[in-house]
């Protein structure tokens, strides 16, 4: 069957999810391999850092049973409750979609953690996910409403939804990505805001984002400067049959992605990181 | 295979080669650093046993001490060593070395003049004494018992132009004669000057292999690949093989700063360096859709990263046409002469047990290791010397 545009996800392609990264030279590598776990470790903890302070009050949480007790000890002590909803696979980087573990392997538990006092909030937050009610997950999570909409838009058609973003008609466009709303590294661990912003530009995203940024500052000024200045470098998005490449300065990034059947093509000029 | 890339400059630089690209990146301008490309064959070798072949650009075109000692390290790793050059440097004292290093001698040349017109620099009168002289290195090497192979590159300019493919086919034969066999690579410059049409590529290698079948010359490649993929063996080059173009396994390149690279087809505009993992996501893309009603993907697994069309490895092979015509060929071949055509073709060449390095390593059935040499033992299918006979792939 000859395919056109955009697949829906689990039409035909099924790709587990995977990441690579490969250098582009030694000095690189060198200097940035070191910088890269600090740089997702403090998007992480400022994840967390806005539910702890209140900014968001549902929390999207992976219990991995490995670490059951130091997450059980971390709920008990903030009050918190646990709501699973799913076992996954552990996979790379980030997905899309949760896969079924087959029993002996690595697995974690998804789902939600909230307040004692917000209890309602982690049902309806199950409800919502078992409903597949994308416009109130997305409003529990505090995500913008413009952001929101374009999800329910694009969503599962494309489930990387960068050219999207964009949005160009073109198969091949030139933009500027704000830091902020610069998902295209995620699959790798890198962003600063934690939804798929409706535009390269969406203001709601860059508000938020400057929110988020301060938090990471007071988390490790260091890092987060690293992060947004990794995420300010021109670079260039593709997406092929369901591999994204992600070509910056640094390194070269693959990853699977949306089923585009004509590659698409973002061209980044980048942005001044001050 | 671990190629040796000093650096990549070519006193030929000839017009249609896959590594101008990245020459435009000023790659061969950087000083190497010997100790530092040493350091990483052996830590390489150490890890894979694989062949190591001193590579370039031109590998006679570095300080003959240093090159020397790259041909005494493989020989000292390997009992053995191996260069792909283009031929027109030989000269005796190198024959001295390549008999003390047990070197086998590569050699790039498209057949006889004009044949292999594109190849060489200076005037067309220069590259004729060049293609004279290279074809009389190749008998001096035979001569003196040198284990030699050639590659040649199949463009219009030796397959369509004036009836050229009967003086490839007739450079062939005379090859034979001297026990020298090789590969037929299609050129894949993205230039329709050099480059054969789908149409024409399919007309001149379906010759070539009825060519080769009359003939009874089973040495070739891409032909005897694809006899060996249908009846299950597991000796077929990489282009059938499978690839990670993050990591490329048949061809890791050793750079100039000891830096472990991939096979240089895939460098266009984008230099890289090894990825640290193996992964099967071409295969499993290609499968799933360009390739997924073919009868012979298992057999050619989506072909060449670096010559997929668009130079875009998640298509597939450019090439596709006309190696399918190849393996519809083959079947009927196999078929008439009662063989078995496998049901299950080779499928884990690389990247075998639990390694996801992307190295090739010692390892159970999928062994790396030409410490046995001999036609049949081998298992990888990609680069051997059986005794006087040596199989390249690469360039």
């Amino acid at each position: 069957m000859a395919r056109q545009g955009i697949l829906t996800v689990g039409e035909k392609m099924d790709l587990e999810p995977f990441t690579d990264l490969a250098w582009r030279s030694k000095e690189n590598r060198e200097i940035w391999s070191q910088r890269f776990p600090r740089m997702s470790k403090v998007y992480r903890d400022a994840e967390i850092e806005t539910f702890i302070r209140g900014m968001r009050k549902v929390y999207v949480w992976h219990l991995n049973p490995d670490n059951l007790e130091k997450d059980l000890e971390f709920f008990n002590a903030n009050d918190l409750v646990f709501y699973p909803q799913t076992r996954s696979k552990i996979y790379e980087g980030f997905s899309h979609k949760h896969i079924s573990p087959k029993p002996g392997d690595p697995q974690f538990v998804y789902g939600v953690l909230v307040r004692h006092r917000d209890k309602d909030l982690g049902k309806d937050f199950v409800e919502a996910s078992k409903s597949g009610n994308h416009q109130r997950i997305g409003e529990l999570l505090k995500y913008p409403k413009c952001c929101r909409t374009f999800f329910k838009k694009v969503w599962p058609s494309s489930v990387d939804p960068i050219w999207e973003a964009v949005g160009s008609k073109k198969n091949s466009v030139e933009t500027r990505i704000h830091p902020y709303c610069n998902q295209t590294l995620r699959y790798f661990g890198f962003r600063i805001t934690p939804h798929l912003p409706c535009s390269v530009t969406c203001r709601e995203t860059i508000l938020m984002g400057s929110k988020w940024f301060q938090i990471m500052q007071g988390l490790d000024k260091e890092a987060a400067y690293w992060l947004k200045e990794l995420l300010s470098l021109p670079s260039e998005w593709s997406c092929l049959n369901g591999i994204a490449i992600v070509k910056t300065p640094l390194f070269i990034g693959i990853t699977n992605s949306s089923f585009h059947k004509t590659k698409v093509l973002v061209k980044n000029l980048g942005w001044n990181p001050t | 295979m671990i190629l040796i890339k000093m650096n990549l400059s070519c006193p030929m630089a000839c017009s249609y080669c896959y590594q101008t690209p990245v020459r435009e990146e000023g790659f061969h301008k950087k000083p190497y650093d010997l100790d530092a490309v040493i350091r990483t064959v052996r830590d390489l070798y150490s890890k894979t046993k694989s062949q190591i072949v001193v590579h370039g650009g031109e590998p006679l075109s570095i300080p003959i001490g240093d090159f020397e000692r790259l041909l005494s390290l493989s020989y000292e790793l390997d009992g053995k060593s191996s260069i792909q050059t283009n031929g027109y440097l030989i000269s005796e004292p190198l024959i001295a070395l390549f008999k003390k290093y047990r070197t086998s001698v590569g050699v790039s040349i498209d057949g006889p003049w004009p044949c292999n017109e594109l190849r060489g620099s200076g005037s067309p009168e220069d590259r004729r004494a060049q293609t004279l002289k290279i074809l009389e290195n190749i008998r001096f090497l035979r001569k003196e018992n040198i284990p030699t192979s050639v590659i040649a590159v199949v463009h219009k300019y030796n397959a369509v132009k004036e009836n050229r493919l009967q003086l490839l086919k007739d450079f062939v034969s005379e090859l034979e004669l001297i026990q020298v066999c090789g590969r037929l690579n299609p050129c894949c410059t993205g230039n329709p000057e050099y480059d054969l049409s789908q149409e024409e590529a399919v007309s001149v290698y379906s010759n070539l292999f009825k060519f080769m079948l009359e003939k009874g010359y089973s040495s070739w490649s891409p032909f005897k690949d694809v006899l060996n993929s249908l009846q299950g063996k597991k000796e077929v080059v990489c282009v059938f093989a499978g690839c990670y173009p993050y990591a490329t396994p048949s061809a890791t390149t050793v750079l100039y700063d000891g830096s472990l690279g991939v096979c240089v087809r895939l460098y266009q505009d984008d230099i890289y360096l090894r990825s640290s993992k193996f992964s099967r996501i071409r295969e499993t893309v290609l499968g799933q859709t360009e390739c997924l009603d073919c009868d012979f993907f298992p057999n050619c697994k989506g072909g060449c990263s670096g010559m997929a069309l668009d130079f875009d490895w998640r298509h597939k092979d450019r090439f596709c046409e006309t190696y399918r015509t190849l393996f519809q060929m083959a079947r009927i071949y196999l078929k008439a002469m009662g063989c078995q055509i496998s049901r299950s073709p080779p499928m884990e060449i690389f990247a075998p047990g639990n390694h996801s390095d992307g190295i090739q390593h010692l390892d159970g059935s999928i062994r790396h290791l030409d410490s046995d040499i001999g036609l049949g033992s081998h298992t990888d299918g990609i680069e051997h010397l059986d005794g006087e006979t040596r199989h390249l792939d690469s360039g």
